[in-house]
């Protein structure tokens, strides 16, 4: 992103602010609840601490899904990764291994989870590329899949209890913000080097950018879309375990996708496709989604914080928008 | 009477080339006037400023002395100011009416499907053109395009029509035919301007013809009073011999086979036979050209050729390896080289730097390129400072996207990036289409120089003397099928006659 970009970022997020102040002022938290949960938050070490560990997932996520876009793959698999990654990370630490070697174990849930991710993306290629099955509706039903497939893990083997709960993942492994935040600076890292330095990253780029010129110059689709999915798939299932092991420690039936994918999806087409700016971007859904669970302390109701975080989101994405078609 | 007067024009791009350095030019109705200049020179920027596509830096417009400031083309239509570009922009998916339908919706007029078909048929019979209104564009051929966008720019009813290399996808025929056309929308009152790096297509059909050169308007003459030489050294700017720059085929020694295609039959894009057993060779040292008006599945045949299409029967053979059904990866390494008919997305990747498309494929022909799954930015960078070095290829900065060079520097650079492949076999397409005459001279000039050195080349193109001039061997396709072959020396009259059965 180059200024121009980030300027106009931050004007919708001024923007956005000024919405959601006047959606708060119709509240019972007033616009004073909106001021005070603002300055909460940015006074607060442990809610910026929050922030962090919200952005975190979100920013591996939508790193691997700049490389599958690139090559026009429009996976939303991330999703359905992110559930099976946190799956395999809380069965990695709470179930299989709770005692092991802290740096250990940690590792080993990461490493699961990605794999369990790359599986995923792997599925979705081999669905697009032997039978030509569009890539949206695949993953899309693929998340649901895996939602339930999860679910039914929680109502029977996993769970502990009269709840639909299971164990949580022990003190020892929990990351903290600090890992948590180097967790993404590196798959931020490793996934600018896979689209700018590798012939991977470039045949993808071509196959997205002029899919003919891929053709008469030696790139081969199927596979360029192969490796670049597997690798997506990757940051995907890691993303989950940054998830379980950062944030939310333990997993309950979920009714619909919590949406840490989705918001990967959203950040990347953000960042410009640029794996180093989805950092920021995630940030920013952080600050906004930390913003909104602190308004309903004040008395707002979820609907309402939802509606005021799209609100706020909206205005980022439309303006980054306009500032890429003025630059046409 | 009405005029178009540009005053001092400048358009300095984001990307800091100067298109336009202070044009000043005068169009009235009732003339047609040729705009001439080689590749670069800064027409097409003049026009779509024009026409409302872009916006001059500086400088002012006035039409009969009154302020022009078109702020988009539908500005410019409801201003009686219609451009038909250079590569046609239709929807292709649409059928010929519907687009036409779209092109009145611009300006706000809205018609009917049947009014709209009534209309194109009424355009296309009142100026002689053969254009189903029914036809979906997808189906049609680049020169069939641009008849429609033709049509679709008449029935606007513009008193100033600009054309932009308006015959790039014609055969000499169709040239002739637009040349009259053009002629007659002067006799009509209308206003025309004929852009054309073709000094003799300007002669033909101007009144009077204005000279660019390096963004700026070097002389306006009437056209009578000049002649095609003093016409190239406006262009130049400096005495150019045309004869020095003929490129001359030597005879090729009998050398070992590059390309078998044997009986081969593929399809075209909606299923009928494109391709009806075509055989056909190359050897070393031979340039073989094939000729043929276009859309008589010359593509499908160059497709099935550099791998982008799968034949449905036959064999395609290079340097003894069976590849038909293997893809473009397979050739290249076999020592392939590709100059596709369009420049970006075919030829090129949009948006994206010279360095980039310099790389484009080379890892097949460049040790070192890509290792162990990296690639190596500086190995591409020095391949493009070759490939726009030997070209001539005028670039700001290796690292400008290639959108920002002029059609010609973009051919210039796709050319130059599948000569320095150094490859056994150049499979082309119209590779001179849309360059000037010095430009498309030095491209003929490396085709042969090829062959001489041992390579062969498979030449597709729609003119026809080019393929005179470079072929050592030459086939004529018709429907699908290969009906004749010549050896040099030619007879012109008799391909000619060949390419109409």
């Amino acid at each position: 992103m180059g200024r121009g970009p980030l300027a106009h970022a931050a004007l919708g997020l001024a923007l956005g602010l000024g919405v959601a102040a006047a959606i708060a002022s119709a509240t019972p938290a007033g616009l004073e609840g909106f001021a005070s949960s603002l300055r909460g938050l940015v006074s607060s070490p442990a809610a910026l601490q929050a922030v962090v560990l919200i952005s975190a997932p979100i920013a591996v996520a939508a790193a691997g899904l700049t490389l599958a876009y690139r090559a026009r793959f429009i996976t939303i698999a991330s999703e359905g990764q992110v559930i099976a990654g946190s799956a395999a990370a809380l069965w990695v630490t709470a179930y299989a291994a709770p005692d092991l070697d802290p740096a250990l174990g940690k590792a080993a849930a990461v490493l699961l989870a990605s794999l369990a991710g790359c599986g995923v993306g792997l599925a979705v290629a081999a669905l697009r590329v032997a039978l030509g099955v569009n890539e949206i509706l695949s993953s899309l039903m693929l998340n649901y899949a895996i939602m339930y497939a999860v679910n039914y893990l929680v109502a029977t083997a996993w769970r502990v209890g009269p709840f639909t709960i299971t164990r949580s993942v022990p003190e020892q492994y929990r990351l903290s913000w600090l890992e948590a935040a180097l967790a993404a600076v590196a798959a931020a890292v490793a996934y600018w080097f896979v689209v700018h330095r590798t012939a991977l990253g470039y045949e993808a780029d071509v196959l997205g950018r002029a899919p003919r010129a891929a053709a008469t110059y030696g790139v081969r689709a199927g596979r360029t879309i192969v490796a670049a999915s597997a690798l997506q798939g990757l940051s995907g299932g890691a993303a989950g375990a940054l998830l379980m092991l950062g944030l939310q420690h333990t997993l309950t039936a979920m009714s619909v996708p919590p949406g840490y994918g989705y918001m990967g999806v959203l950040v990347a087409w953000l960042s410009g496709l640029e794996p180093l700016a989805c950092a920021p971007a995630a940030l920013l859904y952080g600050f906004v989604a930390m913003t909104a669970r602190l308004l309903q302390a004040h008395g707002v109701g979820f609907g309402v914080a939802l509606a005021m975080q799209s609100a706020i989101l909206l205005s980022v994405v439309a303006l980054i928008g306009a500032s890429r078609l003025a630059r046409r | 009477m009405r005029v178009l007067r540009v005053e001092g024009v400048w358009k300095v791009y984001p990307s800091g080339v100067v298109a336009n350095r202070g044009v000043t030019l005068e169009v009235r109705e009732g003339e047609v006037l040729a705009l001439l200049g080689e590749n670069g020179a800064g027409k097409t920027t003049l026009v779509s400023i024009i026409a409302g596509y872009q916006r001059p830096t500086r400088g002012r417009m006035l039409i009969d002395g009154e302020p022009y400031e078109p702020r988009s083309p539908r500005d410019a239509m409801r201003r009686g100011v219609v451009l038909v570009p250079q590569h046609p922009r239709l929807v292709e998916s649409f059928r010929v009416y519907e687009n036409v339908g779209l092109a009145l919706r611009a300006v706000g007029r809205r018609v009917s499907r049947p009014e709209a078909r009534r209309l194109v048929e009424r355009v296309a019979s009142a100026y002689g053109f053969d254009v189903d209104p029914d036809a979906v564009v997808a189906r049609l051929s680049l020169g069939e395009r641009q008849r429609v966008e033709l049509v679709k720019a008449l029935a606007l009813d513009p008193w100033l029509l600009l054309l932009d290399e308006p015959s790039t996808h014609y055969t000499p025929q169709e040239v002739e035919r637009l040349v009259s056309l053009c002629r007659r929308l002067a006799s009509e009152g209308r206003a025309v301007v004929y852009i054309t790096h073709r000094i003799r297509e300007a002669l033909a059909v101007a009144d009077r013809i204005a000279v660019m050169r390096d963004g700026v308007v070097v002389g306006v003459v009437r056209a009578p009073e000049v002649d095609a030489s003093g016409l190239l050294e406006m262009m130049f700017g400096e005495k150019v011999n045309p004869e020095r720059l003929r490129a001359r085929p030597r005879p090729p020694r009998r050398g070992s086979r590059l390309l078998e295609v044997e009986d081969l039959w593929v399809r075209g894009p909606h299923g009928g036979w494109a391709v009806r057993g075509v055989s056909l060779h190359v050897d070393e040292g031979e340039v073989v050209g094939v000729a043929g008006v276009a859309g008589n599945g010359q593509r499908e045949l160059f497709e099935a050729v550099v791998g982008l299409r799968r034949p449905e029967r036959g064999r395609i053979v290079v340097a003894g390896v069976d590849v038909t059904e293997r893809g473009s990866d397979a050739r290249l390494a076999l020592g392939v080289a590709v100059v596709p008919e369009e420049r970006l997305g075919w030829g090129l990747v949009p948006g994206r730097s010279v360095v980039y498309n310099s790389a484009l494929g080379m890892r097949f022909s460049v040790r070192g390129l890509v290792s162990r799954g990296l690639l190596r930015w500086s190995v591409a960078r020095g391949l493009a400072k070759r490939v726009v070095g030997y070209m001539g290829v005028e670039v700001g900065s290796l690292d400008d996207p290639v959108d920002s060079l002029s059609g010609g520097n973009m051919q210039r650079l796709m050319v130059g990036r599948e000569i320095l492949r150094r490859p056994r076999l150049l499979v082309a397409m119209n590779p001179t289409g849309g360059l000037d005459a010095v430009a498309a001279e030095r491209v003929r000039g490396e085709l042969v120089e090829l062959a001489s050195r041992g390579a062969g080349v498979l030449l597709f193109s729609e003119d026809l003397e080019e393929l005179l001039e470079v072929s050592t061997r030459l086939l004529v396709m018709s429907r699908g099928r290969v009906v004749a072959e010549f050896e040099r020396p030619f007879d012109p009259q008799e391909v000619a006659a060949a390419m109409a059965v």
